[in-house]
Order: C-alpha cells, then structure tokens, then sequence
C-alpha cells in the first residue's frame, strides 16, 4: 500500500491516476497517523515552499515524513514535495526544510538579453535527464526508454553533496539537479506523473526499487 | 517508439468543446464538428503531444460547464498536463476542475472583470497552474483584448493586459489571434513576438497555424515556448509527430 501525502497544497489527482493505471493500491494520507501498513510514500507537491512546510507541520506530517526516512521507508519527493526536502529555501526569506538532504533551494534567475526576456521562469516543458556521476541502473531511473521528463517550477535544489545527484537538467546552461537520492528517499523536481511512458516508468521504478535500504 | 520533443518548445494541441463535441470554428465562430474529445485526446497523447488543451467554447457566453465529465474520464488516462479552460469564473471553479484531473486552468472573461482572481488563484493553487488566456485583435497598430470567446471588446491593449496579469501572478500565457483563428493563415508573429518578449514568463502562441511552416517559423523564434494549434491536426494537415520530426531536420 502506498500512501501520498496530502498536506493541503496539492492537487493529489494526477498522481492517483497513474498509480491507479498502474493497478497499484494507495490511500491519500492528511493527518499524522500509524504509517506501519504503507510500503511506500510519495510526496508531490505545487506552490510555496513556506505555505508546504506550515501544511506539513500542522498537520504533525514533518515528523511523520523524517520517521519514516530513518526507518527506510522509500520516499518519493515530487516538485515542491523534492524542494522540501532539503535543509532550507531562500524563497519569501528563509524556510526551515525537513533536512533529509543538505542544500538549499535557490531561484531560477536569467538575465535579459537586448531588454528582451528571452529565459523564461518558470521553466516550464520537456528537458532531458543527464547522467550525474551515478549509474541510474537498479534505481528509480533504471532502463527507461526515454530522457525527457515534464518540469514546471521556479526554484531549484542545490545540493552540498553532488554523490546524491542521480541525474542533473539543463536549463539555458543553467545545470540543477533533477533527480536526487540519499538511501531510501528520493527526489525529483519535475513531474513523473506528467512525463508520459517515461514517467509512469520511474513511478514503476521506484516501486521497485525502492525496497532496497542499503 | 521514443516521443520526440523540441528543446524549449512544447506542441500542444487545443481541444474547443461543445457539449461533448470537439468543435472548430473561423475567428472562434461558426463551429464544425470535428470529433470526440476522449477520443482525440488519446490520439495525441499518443502522438507525442506535449500537452493538452481543452476550451469550453461557449461556457461563459452562457455562464455553464458542461466540461466536467470530459474532463475527469480524460485525466484518468492523459499522462501530459491538461490545461481547462472556458467559463471559469472563480476560485470554486478553478478548484473543481484542477480536483477532476486538470493541472492547470486558463482563464481570460472572469480576470477582466475581476483582475483580483488572478492573484488570488495564484495564491491559493500556485502559478505555475494558472495560465491567463488573451484573444486579442488588431486595431490600428495594436491590439486589444476580446472576451466572451472574441464576441465583447474591452478597451484593453493586449500587450499592457499581458504585462498587467504578469504582475498579478499568472505563470504562463495563452496568446490567441482571433484574426487568424481557423484561418490557418499562419499566427499573427508580431503579437505574439511582441509579448513574448516584454514577459518574462512563457507564452503559448495560438490561431492560425495551417501548415508545417507556420509553426517552424514560430520554433526559430526564441521567446516562444509553444504553440497551440487546432486545424492542423484535426484536419490531419500534418501528425505531431510528422510535425515534430519535420523541424528538427531543418
């Protein structure tokens, strides 16, 4: 059974359709409650990073989430859901993350060229997944049949510790990590449940692989 | 098969319904039926399309949904964003149609009578999922903003309104030429440049692509970051994927 996290933001509907597409059983999960029968736990995530975190600790769902990380529950961070995993976000100010991975979330920012906003933010549509300095075969990024993925934010993870970087996206040359890892949790800032075949598969993967707790 | 995608540029075939027909009309008039909306979606969605859009063509002439159903049967198996838009009139609306399956809402009537549901919206579901529609028509040498699916005018020069709505929140743009709507005379390139450039969030060019060329001379254009086009594919002048791959090898 997999449990998403629902913490008052998100719209949770397009995450139930591919799991359900994908016959597989899930319960949307909005207040701290016994996690012991979920196998899995996915959280997605739109909007403000301040407004997720105030979403999350009231509903006591940060301890739940860092429980669960510590036990090796595989954990699965979409969008803002990946952003709020790290240990801070200078968007409005400075936000307190749930510190699963050191780094901060950081802006998208382009300068204009000739007075003309030629690099648009959000970064919105198709981008290709790099190869980091980690082979993606027996993780969530494991054999898929295609490199493009759906992205759309605004903000972006710079992690500390580039070993955690799966996959990495560019964007006007501006390189960030797209696809995040640190034992049993994930991260990824764009959207599998919005990626076509090569999404379904990740979200495929992840419930594959993400048994493993090494 | 892989699914091509273009760097930077998305193909997003638009879905005009009425009642539960995909229609296609002239200058947003004279609608021709054209096929089932469940059916054509699954049909680019297969064909690569990169997104999705549904516009309820004559909702907020009469102040109805009728999208609803559609809309929830689609996204159970529509796996690229699907953007709603057409006689969404506030927060209630927008909410109920981003929980049947839509992942972002395009809205043009109800933000210019109420410019303040465009911030509020942005607010309250992010915006990244709130895309301000623009039918705009010459006049002189600019512009102006049309709504009531391009039947009321509104005083307002298209490329203020679009740097107006960009301060308020919205995170994409949706720029429709009702000149060249149905005309697939190719899209009005100087209104949809223009704004392009002076926002800095992306803009979706829409009416009048008829032709392969049409869209590629759109795809050289930096500013852009996608087309919406209509005739072109449900009048089977090109596939999206033929399309696709016909502008990479140029």
């Amino acid at each position: 059974m997999i449990a998403i996290i629902d913490y008052g933001l998100s719209n949770m509907k397009s995450i139930e359709n591919v799991l359900s597409f994908l016959s597989l059983d899930y319960e949307v999960i909005n207040t701290a409650t016994d996690m012991t029968k979920y196998s899995h736990v996915i959280l997605p995530g739109v909007g403000a990073f301040i407004d997720g975190m105030k979403g999350l600790k009231e509903r006591g769902l940060d301890i739940v989430l860092k429980d669960l990380a510590n036990k090796g529950v595989p954990i699965l961070g979409i969008c803002l859901g990946m952003q709020l995993l790290l240990d801070k976000s200078l968007e409005f100010g400075e936000t307190k993350g749930l510190s699963l991975f050191s780094g901060v979330v950081k802006p998208l920012k382009f300068e204009k060229k000739d007075n003309m906003y030629d690099k648009k933010v959000p970064h919105i549509g198709w981008n290709r997944l790099l190869k980091n300095r980690v082979e993606w075969e027996g993780n969530i990024l494991d054999n898929l049949v295609g490199d493009e993925v759906y992205f759309v934010h605004s903000f972006f993870c710079d992690l500390y510790n580039q070993n955690q970087v799966i996959a990495n996206t560019s964007y006007h040359n501006h390189m960030f990590a797209s696809v995040i890892r640190n034992k049993n949790v994930y991260g990824c800032q764009f959207h599998p449940e919005k990626s076509a075949k090569v999404g379904i598969q990740i979200v495929e993967n992840f419930i594959k692989f993400g048994e493993k707790n090494e | 098969m892989i699914t091509k995608r273009l760097k930077n540029f998305r193909i997003i075939p638009r879905l005009d319904i009425k009642n539960d027909t995909v229609i296609k009309g002239i200058h947003l008039e004279g609608l021709r039926v054209v096929g089932n909306p469940t059916e054509l979606t699954q049909k680019y969605y297969n064909e690569g399309a990169d997104e999705i859009i549904f516009m309820d063509a004559v909702a907020s002439l009469y102040e109805r949904n009728s999208l609803d159903l559609i809309v929830e049967k689609v996204a159970k198996k529509l796996f690229v964003p699907l953007t709603v838009g057409g006689g969404l009139r506030n927060l209630g609306d927008i909410e109920k149609v981003l929980r049947l399956g839509a992942d972002k809402v395009a809205i043009n009537t109800a933000a210019v009578r109420n410019p303040n549901l465009i911030s509020e919206a942005a607010n309250r579901f992010g915006s990244q999922c709130i895309v301000v529609s623009i039918d705009a028509k010459k006049k002189g040498d600019s512009w102006e903003s049309y709504v009531d699916t391009g039947r009321e005018s509104t005083n307002l020069d298209a490329i203020n309104w679009a740097k107006e709505v960009v301060d308020l929140g919205a995170g994409e743009l949706l720029i429709t030429s009702i000149d060249r709507e149905g005309t697939k005379k190719g899209f009005e390139e100087d209104l949809v440049e223009k704004i392009a450039s002076k926002v800095p969030i992306p803009v979706i060019a829409c009416g009048g692509a008829g032709s392969v060329d049409h869209v590629s001379s759109l795809y050289k254009k930096f500013p852009i970051s996608a087309v919406a086009c209509a005739s072109i594919f449900h009048y089977n002048i090109s596939s999206i994927a033929d399309l696709k791959a016909s502008m990479e090898t140029e």
